[in-house]
């Protein structure tokens, strides 16, 4: 973060601010994923449709949290300067980002067979869904930067808190998809 | 990193229960049990994985004297 | 007219964004059958706007960082650095504070058409639709200016030098808040173009799903605005815990400062609410989806959604008007701020309560009756922090030699006007007589009352208070009496007599209405256009003082807090000696209270040290 002046304050760190404001933005995101959330059973109760495909969900579940597992070890490697070790658990994380696109994709060719958008529980899978794959591509997207940047640095300085704000906002996807998971998949 | 692998193993777990409770619980008992389950999970993933209580430790210091003016904390500011 | 070339370069950007965007849409819509024109306007605006802020000049100053490149950033110049993407927090608060003095005047204009229409009570000079397109967008744009003018400008200008601080947390992010504005007003003037949007600001479905594309385009630009809105609250908060000079603990913390900080915490989580309710409205458009449609749907949904951002929302515009107004009248009465931890511990209640008040607007819309009776009494609660607030006001008043200045005068018109709206509150909040009075004129009334009459009211005693900080020079004080005088007087003429029309039944949002109102509406007309006129003298003297007013001192109020400390305007990095706080803001009376010392070592030029050192 590259600020005009030089930061007489020296309380705090420009890595603290850092954190401090991706937490309040994910507060803030995260209320928008409540209201997502509520409104799941505000216009569908907590009925299911029979023809969700559990199978799906559950491999997506996994998929995820693991992925959150490669994102912590790719961090970690980072702080502890082992900079080969971190491009590879984050292209690992990338690739299981982008395998998860790609499920919600089937996902979404199977659900519009079974419920379209133009009915209840499609409009509710369509756009918890939707919200939520847009965050995990702009997840993606922010650790191919964070890869490449890495693979640039000279010093590990440089990329920490690249590294850290993208899993961050990485482990903050895969928070919202473990309360959305059971509210499409389980709940009725 | 054992943290890591400890963390994931106890979501994988938990991931289990919750599946195995939605196919046999019920309407309102179920929805309150996956709601608990979803909490201890993402605290999980908040509380390890992101680092939430790194965060408050940093920040801790501005909350001081927020509730009381100490006339101490003057004399040994920056 | 280099300077215009950032400008430029953002509108060519934008072009290119939208035709990107277009294609793409065209492409997939093509591809699944007949392309349509709602799903190209949508990405089409999503890929302007990106274009857009690369264009101003977000490319040079963050972009390039994301591919590895070096950023450059000049936040000094001339007047053209107020014409690019700056990071200074004065620059951009004078750009908000500009930018939304010319869409103020704008919907203000719009207010007259609608006073010219309602004059008669026949339907003479518009169609309906277009008299509800005006009075919607007359609605949205003055809403806007009620929350950016407080939280983009005088927040961004004022909050970083009364909190000892040289710039905001993020100052880029800060810089895009204020850069994707100029998207959210260019949309609500072209909706006009698209059929415009008759759904009033709220914009229920099933109209608002209903209704012409210029209402696709309104949605647009309300979801961009709370973006801004929602990075601005996050920069504030960030900054009120992180850049605080040394010594400014937090109960010495103006009150601004706190006010700004609870305004803050509501735009960061409830304005995703409504982000989510516009978003549900879009997808209806245009995935044909059933959010609010039965089978399924339930149009109710939108109005919880709805409300349970825009019922915070009039906090996020009332509370910083509150903190300026407490502000203006501790340093005009040279008296404490009575219970400064009182109305501390008031704004934390009203955000609390802010949040479980929302059904209240909700009374007459089918929600289920067991939910009238909670809702009545939590929202009648919000009268004590409020009351909690006014009786600091009357406290610090009490007893004090007032310097009647301009800003002080509108600051009492603030106390006078918002008892007003308060009082007329109660009637609403109170189910039995809010299902007579809904959707009337008095509803319309009692929200100019809390709305103007509180906050615009409060945003022309903070314009004239650090119009001296802000410009460095000093306004004419003939002229801004002058200016209050006409716009108190004609301002309670024409709200007062609309309470009367509003209580025996005349509905709102109609351009024809029954002629037994049309006496009190005609009186209601002729003082607005009064009250337009009022504006002129104000225009005169900000643009008049701004390019030949006399220089002003650095501290022509003798305010002690730290914004008049520093020159008159600030320097670049706002202090030119570290300040380092040492006692309460409102310390008058009290000579051995003194907020902040300089520290002249802490720059290179060494001026003469002050006499109480320590």
């Amino acid at each position: 973060m590259t600020q005009h002046v030089p930061n007489v304050n020296h309380r705090f760190n420009s890595l603290t601010i850092n954190r401090l404001g991706l937490w309040l933005f994910l507060v803030s995101d995260a209320s928008f994923f409540i209201a997502l959330i509520t409104s799941r059973f505000f216009v569908e109760g907590t009925s299911r449709p029979d023809h969700v495909n559990q199978a799906l969900g559950l491999g997506l579940t996994v998929l995820l949290l693991l992925s959150s597992l490669t994102a912590y070890r790719a961090e970690a490697a980072a702080e502890h300067g082992d900079r080969k070790q971190a491009q590879k658990m984050l292209l690992a994380t990338i690739a299981m980002g982008v395998i998860f696109i790609v499920g919600v994709a089937f996902e979404w060719y199977e659900a519009l067979q079974h419920f379209p958008p133009s009915t209840g529980f499609g409009t509710i899978l369509f756009t918890l869904t939707g919200v939520h794959v847009t965050h995990v591509a702009t997840g993606v997207l922010a650790l191919g930067f964070v890869y490449f940047q890495v693979r640039r640095s000279e010093s590990d300085a440089d990329s920490q808190w690249a590294v850290e704000g993208a899993v961050k906002w990485w482990h903050f996807v895969d928070v919202a998809w473990v309360f959305i998971y059971p509210t499409l998949y389980l709940v009725g | 990193m054992k943290t890591g692998w400890v963390v994931i193993g106890l979501l994988a777990v938990m991931t289990a229960v919750e599946f195995a409770i939605a196919v046999m619980a019920k309407d309102s008992l179920l929805l309150a049990l996956l709601l608990i389950i979803a909490l201890a999970k993402g605290w999980l993933i908040i509380q390890y994985f992101m680092h939430f209580g790194q965060l408050w430790e940093h920040v801790s210091d501005a909350w001081y004297g927020m509730l009381n003016d100490d006339p101490a904390a003057d004399s040994d500011e920056d | 007219m280099a300077a215009f070339f950032p400008l430029v370069r953002g509108l060519v950007y934008a072009a290119v964004g939208f035709a990107i965007g277009a294609g793409i849409s065209l492409g997939i819509t093509g591809l699944t059958g007949e392309p349509a024109k709602e799903p190209l306007i949508v990405l089409g605006y999503v890929f302007a706007v990106i274009g857009w802020l690369m264009g101003v000049g977000m490319w040079k100053a963050w972009g390039r960082e994301w591919f590895g490149k070096s950023t450059s950033n000049n936040p000094s110049g001339g007047w053209e650095r107020y014409l690019r993407f700056n990071t200074d927090h004065k620059v951009i608060g004078i750009q908000y504070l500009t930018s939304l003095a010319v869409v103020f005047l704008l919907a203000g204009l719009l207010a007259m058409v609608i006073r010219a229409e309602l004059a008669d009570s026949g339907q003479n000079l518009l169609t309906k639709t277009d008299y509800n397109t005006t009075m919607s967008l007359h609605g949205i744009m003055m809403i806007a200016v009620a929350v950016a003018a407080v939280m983009g400008g005088f927040s961004n200008f004022v909050l970083p030098l009364i909190i000892g601080a040289e710039d905001v947390a993020f100052p880029r992010i800060n810089a895009l808040s204020f850069w994707i504005v100029p998207p959210v007003v260019v949309m609500l003037l072209l909706s006009p173009l698209f059929g415009g949007f008759d759904t009033g600001w709220t914009a229920y479905p099933p109209l608002a799903t209903q209704a012409a594309t210029g209402a696709l385009l309104f949605e647009l630009a309300f979801l961009t605005f709370g973006i801004s809105s929602i990075l601005g609250g996050m920069n504030f908060i960030a900054t009120i815990i992180t850049q605080r000079a040394p010594g400014m603990t937090w109960g010495r913390l103006p009150i601004f400062a706190w006010s700004v900080l609870a305004a803050s915490v509501i735009s960061l989580t409830a304005t995703q609410w409504v982000a989510y309710g516009l978003l549900m409205i879009i997808f209806e458009r245009i995935f044909n989806m059933v959010f609010f449609s039965p089978p399924g749907g339930n149009a109710l949904l939108y109005e919880h959604v709805f409300w349970f951002y825009s019922h915070p929302a009039v906090y996020i515009m009332i509370l910083p008007a509150f903190g300026a107004e407490l502000e203006i009248i501790s340093h005009f009465a040279r008296k404490p701020l009575f219970a400064y931890r009182w109305v501390v511990r008031s704004f934390a209640l009203i955000v609390f309560l802010s949040f479980i008040v929302w059904a209240h607007h909700l009374f007459t819309s089918g929600m289920g009756e067991n939910l009238h009776g909670p809702f009545m009494i939590l929202t009648e609660l919000i009268s004590i922090p409020t009351g909690i607030v006014f009786l600091s006001a009357l406290g610090t008043l009490w007893r004090s030699k007032l310097r009647l200045k301009v800003p002080l005068l509108f600051a009492l018109g603030v106390v006078f006007n918002f008892t007003i709206g308060g009082l007329t509150g109660i009637f609403l909040a109170d189910v039995a007589t809010d299902i007579s009075l809904q959707d009337t004129y008095f509803v319309v009334a009692h929200f100019h009352y809390t709305i103007m009459g509180g906050e615009i009211f409060a945003i022309f005693a903070a314009g004239y208070y650090w119009f001296p900080k802000i410009t460095g020079r000093m306004y004419n004080e003939t002229l801004g009496r002058i200016h209050f005088g006409l716009m108190f007087v004609l301002y309670n003429i024409t709200f007062l007599a609309m309470f009367i029309p509003g209580s025996v039944g005349m509905n709102r949002r109609v351009a024809e209405y029954p002629p037994q109102y049309e006496f009190m509406n005609l009186i209601v007309s002729i003082a607005a256009f009064g009250l337009g006129l009022a504006f002129l003298p104000w225009i005169y003297n900000m643009l008049n003082s701004w390019i030949r007013g006399e220089k002003a001192p650095d501290n022509p109020w003798g305010a002690k807090t730290l914004e008049w400390q520093t020159s008159s305007p600030p320097p670049l990095e706002n202090f030119h000696e570290m300040p380092k706080v040492t006692g309460d803001p409102y310390g008058y009376g009290d000579e051995t209270v003194i907020h902040a010392r300089f520290d002249p070592s802490t720059t290179a030029s060494h001026q003469p040290a002050p006499a109480e050192g320590d």
